[in-house]
């Protein structure tokens, strides 16, 4: 079942250059209780997708999606109030710079408290139920220490007590997730969780995330630019290109049968990660760069850098979609 | 023949205010020694704060040593005057969006250190920046933009030919790689790698990601809290790391988990 | 900095010539700035402009009403004071000492403090702690205060006033440019520049000048609003302008015995100074936004 299910997302972005469409038809459909894996560079609108789903666009943005719906609510159709109310209690997102997005001024234990459901009647008056009744009622303190368990804190006392700037970055960013996780959300939005972390720290962040989706089966969107981390992960993945979703299946589908010639660029970079090729030799990548947000090629955009690319790539393909894998492109193939 | 760059107990500490008036020592990094022949890339690895940034700001003369030598062609760096120095050793900065001046065209911010250290006239300045721009992969066009019509792969480009305007003969590269794309990251290292076969540049770099830098380097000098735990050609270290950082370096990077 | 012109090909624009197309587009601010410029005219040509010598006395005609309520003349468009002189004309001329008189300190206080203040900045050890242990000290003292101090060395007069106002207000200057300087030196463009082995005055005119326009504005801003203040408050305390001399603090002070017989007298200085004032810091808003929106 769909937790997430957009078809034909576009935004448009007013500029001082006119309007510039920066997500074009973009598709996503994320599987309840998967991992789901939006590669793209930087620069290629992750985030820009990952607003829309939150509805935290600003006034100069022009949303418009054929098809927006969490579970069984229709995003498009919800107030700004409404759009609030589901942000925190049915998702939830982690930042890229943990540090950044707490309050420097505030102890952790009062930031995590702050996003904890309200009090239960029961836990008000916990001190005089406990008396009477003898029954258990959770405390606080108690949630505040499971939660930071469940992240992979374990000195939660010095933790809590501490300021975000005295702690590291990969313990901010565990934070984090104990505080998304907090309201047992239906997904977690995750973007680039990993960016500017030492790779030790990465690889535990991830480990963190893949547990959590295993044990609580918490959904997860993450959004990153590194597709061999991300794979190693994710259950299905959807590749981004300068605001197009290019392709999207799950694990298997890409890695052994990946469609467009972006996806199958990204694979060889991966490739070349794994094998010992000779010392020194040149790398192998798309020629061309990335177009700026103001210059960029009409159909599919990534035609000018394709090696595959034909006269008709001027026109935008249709999505072909074969078995719930799905590409954009006039001339699939499979890498040989 | 001397070697192109000598290093000898070079330490670095900086001074923290302590208590109401005193100070305190805090090491950044030493004593550090090694040597780097003509041609040849170091990578600098290690977890944060194992004083990789600081140990390359040093070389390049951002920060100044509390001890130690570096010697360049054999030539003490403390005999050599301010542009002797820049000529030989260049550095490129982590983040090119902050390091090119937003308010100057590409053209003068190439022409900025060609005309501080050397004597050649205008016209002899407008080719060495033409050469260089051809070198690094830019057209001519781009001189008279501003950093911010850029995209970051131009402005990396543009960096990289900020240091190699004057052909140095080593360049220092902090941490450039780890906060890009991995298709940039590639097209970075890629051109890095020509420039050394072509003009014999030295590199000292700091990295993180193990894959490219046995790919890229001929020795590789593990920092653990300051000190040189294992130093290195990069075949060995990263078939047979002998310390337990260098280990824990090699392991983290890539894990599986899907099991 | 890239402009599309109707035939789609991107101009490059220079950072400034940019701005100023930003700029441009804040209807506001650009009729602040042309409200600006009518009062630096009148301010410079008072004298040309006004229909009346601001002295000339008219006892047939005193105490006259703005012409458009009954009793007025089409001859003293804003009515005359209890001597019968215009009160447009002396507006003119209180206006020319007032705004002038800010233009001066503002321009001669720039210079002298961003001068220091790029001194302080760029230079380590001594000269720069003494200098900025003095300023700290300095800035401990309201800078009204400072000004009335110093007029009593000085004894009041108008040129005087100018004086102890450009003195009271130098620290404060000093201080902001100070900090506007220092934490554009810790960018990494500078320390490149730095390793570049660029001298101070490059790396202050090519690498540092040209990056502090954003914080530059704000400080000009508030520091040409407290100068048109603590001219008219002087005046009106009269420490400032002596009598002849039309301030338009002195003005309100002047006719503050007439407030009830003809309001207006008080009404008019005092809108003047609070439309200046006013315009001013929109023009400077919109300036500084074009500036942030410019550089980003």
């Amino acid at each position: 079942m769909a937790l997430l299910d957009i078809r034909n997302l576009s935004i448009d972005i007013e500029t001082a250059q006119g309007k510039i469409r920066v997500i074009d038809k973009a598709t996503l459909n994320i599987v309840d209780g998967s991992i789901h894996g939006l590669i793209g560079e930087s620069g290629s609108g992750k985030t820009l997708i990952a607003k829309a789903i939150l509805g935290l666009h600003s006034s100069n943005w022009t949303v418009t999606a054929d098809r927006m719906f969490l579970g069984k609510t229709d995003l498009t159709k919800l107030s700004q109030k409404e759009r609030r109310e589901i942000l925190g209690t049915e998702i939830s997102v982690i930042f890229q710079e943990p540090s950044s997005y707490l309050d420097p001024s505030q102890r952790i234990r009062t930031q995590i408290e702050s996003v904890l459901p309200k009090k239960t009647w029961q836990q008000r008056f916990r001190p005089i139920l406990s008396k009477i009744k003898r029954v258990t009622v959770p405390s606080r303190r108690l949630q505040i220490k499971e939660l930071l368990h469940k992240v992979g804190i374990q000195n939660d006392v010095a933790v809590l007590k501490s300021f975000p700037h005295q702690l590291s970055e990969g313990v901010c960013q565990k934070v984090m997730i104990a505080m998304a996780i907090a309201n047992n959300p239906r997904l977690i939005i995750a973007d680039e969780p990993t960016t500017a972390m030492e790779s030790v720290t990465q690889s535990q962040i991830y480990r963190l995330l893949y547990k959590l989706n295993q044990l609580n089966n918490t959904t997860l969107l993450m959004l990153s630019n590194n597709f061999a981390n991300t794979s190693s992960i994710s259950d299905y993945m959807t590749l981004v290109y300068c605001g197009q979703t290019v392709e999207s299946g799950s694990y298997k589908q890409i890695m052994s049968s990946a469609m467009h010639p972006y996806t199958q660029a990204m694979l060889k970079t991966m490739i070349n990660n794994e094998e010992i090729n000779e010392h020194k030799a040149q790398l192998y990548t798309l020629p061309g760069n990335i177009p700026s947000s103001n210059q960029l090629p009409i159909g599919c955009r990534l035609g000018p850098r394709c090696p595959k690319a034909q006269k008709i790539c001027v026109k935008n393909p249709t999505l072909t979609i074969q078995k719930g894998h799905s590409f954009r492109c006039h001339y699939p193939s499979k890498l040989s | 023949m001397p070697s192109l760059l000598k290093v000898n107990n070079l330490c670095k500490s900086f001074k923290q205010p302590f208590g109401f008036f005193g100070s305190k020592e805090k090491v950044a990094f030493g004593p550090v020694s090694f040597t780097l022949e003509k041609g040849e890339t170091l990578a600098v690895v290690g977890e944060s704060g194992s004083g990789k940034s600081a140990l390359v700001r040093t070389i390049a003369g951002v920060l100044k040593a509390n001890a130690g030598d570096i010697y360049i062609s054999g030539n003490s760096i403390r005999t050599l005057s301010s542009q002797q120095r820049c000529v030989s050793v260049r550095m490129i900065f982590q983040d090119p969006s902050s390091s090119l001046n937003p308010k100057m065209t590409i053209g003068k911010i190439l022409n900025a250190p060609i005309e501080l250290n050397t004597n050649l006239d205008a016209k002899q300045r407008h080719q060495q920046i033409l050469d260089t721009l051809k070198l690094v992969g830019l057209l001519p066009d781009y001189l008279a933009f501003y950093p911010n019509m850029l995209s970051s792969m131009q402005k990396h480009q543009v960096a990289i030919a900020r240091a190699m305007i004057l052909n140095p003969d080593i360049i220092l590269v902090d941490e450039i790689l780890t906060t890009l794309d991995i298709s940039l990251r590639f097209k970075i290292v890629n051109l890095l790698l020509k420039i050394q076969k072509t003009n014999g540049t030295s590199y000292i770099f700091v990295a993180h990601n193990m894959h490219l830098v046995k790919h890229m380097s001929d020795q590789i000098m593990v920092l653990h809290q300051g000190k040189i735990v294992e130093k290195g050609a990069a075949e060995e270290i990263c078939d047979n790391p002998q310390h337990e950082q260098t280990k824990y370096l090699l392991l983290t990077h890539q894990p599986d988990y899907r099991k | 900095m890239l402009i599309n012109n109707g035939f789609n090909e991107d101009k490059i624009q220079s950072p400034l010539r940019y701005i100023w197309s930003i700029f441009k587009s804040k209807s506001i601010a650009v009729v602040a700035m042309w409200v600006i410029v009518f009062l630096v005219l009148v301010s410079l040509f008072a004298s040309w402009l006004v229909p009346h010598s601001p002295l000339l006395q008219d006892p047939d005609k005193m105490l006259l009403p703005p012409y458009w309520i009954d009793g007025g003349s089409i001859d003293h468009v804003l009515g005359t004071d209890d001597l019968g002189r215009d009160t447009l004309s002396r507006l003119f001329h209180g206006i020319q000492y007032t705004l002038g008189g800010a233009l001066l300190i503002t321009f001669f206080v720039s210079i002298i403090g961003m001068t220091i203040g790029a001194g302080a900045a760029l230079t380590k050890g001594v000269k720069a702690s003494v200098l900025h242990h003095l300023l700290d000290a300095l800035l401990a003292i309201p800078s009204l205060l400072s000004a009335l101090i110093l007029i009593t060395f000085f004894g009041p007069s108008y040129i005087n006033c100018l004086f102890a106002i450009a003195l009271s207000l130098l620290p404060q200057f000093i201080r902001a440019s100070y900090l506007a300087i220092a934490q554009e030196l810790n960018k990494q463009y500078i320390i490149a520049l730095q390793l570049d082995g660029a001298t101070k005055t490059r790396l202050f005119k090519y690498g540092i000048l040209p990056n502090i326009l954003e914080p530059t504005i704000t400080i000009l801003n508030r520091l040409f609003t407290m100068a048109i203040i603590e001219i008219a408050t002087l005046g009106f305390l009269g420490f400032g302008a002596q009598l002849p001399q039309t301030e338009l603090g002195s003005l309100i002070a002047n006719n503050m015995e007439l407030i009830y017989l003809s309001p207006w007298l008080v009404a008019f200085p005092g809108l003047a100074i609070f439309i200046t004032i006013i315009i001013v810091n929109v023009f400077a808003e919109g300036l500084r936004h074009a500036v942030i929106e410019g550089e980003e």
